[in-house]
């Protein structure tokens, strides 16, 4: 079993190697295979962060250029898709910087971390809403969101990694990812208390 | 602080599933224990589970294909600037060193081993025209092989 297990992993390690090899010779179908197996967790991932399709499909594009450009310095024995999501990561904060720098603060933008007040018998605003309604309340309120809140938030929900994926992708300290993704949720459901809560009673 | 309030900062990352399992279980025991926290967990929960849920945007159909014609443009751009940054040098150290020969060569011809480091205003003026001659030549054959270079690159694009 263990043999078993070892193998496996080994050889799911050298697919890897091969594909990063392939890559560097200039492969053309190991470039589409790259791409396409890809192609959708990396534009979700784009799109969350910049909140903006065109964006997103213009960074998707600057991500594979930067990293055939990089090939050289990447180092086999990191995971391919933590290096890939950082190059993109990096593109995304240079965008942002230029075009909307205020989303890339850590803050709630307005209001205040919640305390006690929703604790009573309020009840929560997201189970007033019809389920199909939910959805689109959430993505509605993400767009409200810092663009750095949006990014944690699919890393965890969406690309399912954990808090030391998400700081290698980041490339920000453990600790600032986990007050991150704290204040990224409490700012969401900040956002869909206001918007659910009935007219008069503020 | 007391256990209530520090568990309750903990609640969101527990229902994101991200606490260490030592935090985890100090949240499961309190909620067991408070109905308030315990309610809160829910809430934060059915946060999770729709962010999870979020209906996935697909990438759009020829964003895959675009993106490949361009890195492949753009690597056959690095190897056209490649070559064309060789041949330059090749050219330009061809054309110093017949330039040089020519000098001494024609010297030679015209009045012995000494006469080399001669001057004379005659001597200068054909010299000037063998090397103007000779740079003409280098830049031709520079295109030559640049243009030939472009359209193999074209080819294989
Ligand atoms: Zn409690």
């Amino acid at each position: 079993m263990i043999l078993a297990a070892l193998m496996s992993s080994e050889s799911a390690l050298s697919a890897v190697d091969d594909e990063a090899a392939r890559l560097r010779r200039g492969d053309p179908d190991a470039l589409a295979a790259a791409i396409s197996r890809y192609q959708h967790r990396l534009y979700r991932y784009l799109l969350r962060f910049s909140g903006d399709p065109s964006t997103a499909e213009d960074l998707f594009q600057q991500t594979w250029l930067r990293v055939m450009e990089n090939l050289r310095r990447y180092d086999a024995r990191r995971s391919f898709d933590a290096w890939l999501f950082s190059v993109a990561h990096n593109l995304a904060i240079d965008h942002l910087r230029k075009s909307r720098p205020d989303s890339l603060d850590d803050v709630l933008p307005s209001g205040r971390l919640r305390g006690d007040e929703v604790a009573g018998p309020q009840p929560d605003a997201l189970e007033q809403v019809l389920e199909w309604e939910r959805a689109a309340a959430v993505a509605a309120a993400l767009l409200e969101l810092p663009a750095i809140h949006r990014e944690v938030l699919t890393l965890r929900f969406e690309e399912d990694l954990k808090l030391e994926e998400m700081a290698e992708i980041a490339q920000i300290p453990l600790s600032t990812v986990k007050s991150r993704l704290h204040r990224a949720l409490e700012g969401l459901r900040n956002r869909l208390d206001h918007q659910f809560r009935p007219k008069g009673n503020p | 602080m007391s256990e209530h309030e520090s568990i309750r900062e903990l609640l969101s990352l527990a229902a994101a599933g991200v606490l260490a399992p030592d935090d985890q279980r100090r949240v499961e025991q309190h909620a067991a224990v408070c109905d308030a926290c315990r309610r809160q967990l829910e809430v934060w929960q059915s946060y999770s589970r729709e962010l999870v849920r979020l209906p996935a945007p697909a990438a759009p159909r020829h964003l895959a294909e675009r993106t490949r014609a361009r890195v492949l443009e753009q690597r056959a751009a690095v190897a056209q600037k490649r070559w064309d940054d060789i041949v330059l040098a090749v050219l330009v150290l061809f054309g110093w060193t017949m330039t040089l020969v020519t000098w001494i060569v024609f010297r030679l011809f015209t009045g012995g081993m000494l006469s080399v480091l001669e001057f004379g205003f005659v001597r200068i003026v054909i010299w000037s025209g063998a090397s103007t001659l000779f740079a003409w030549l280098t830049a031709a054959v520079a295109a030559v092989m640049l243009g030939s270079q472009r359209r193999a690159v074209r080819r294989m694009l």
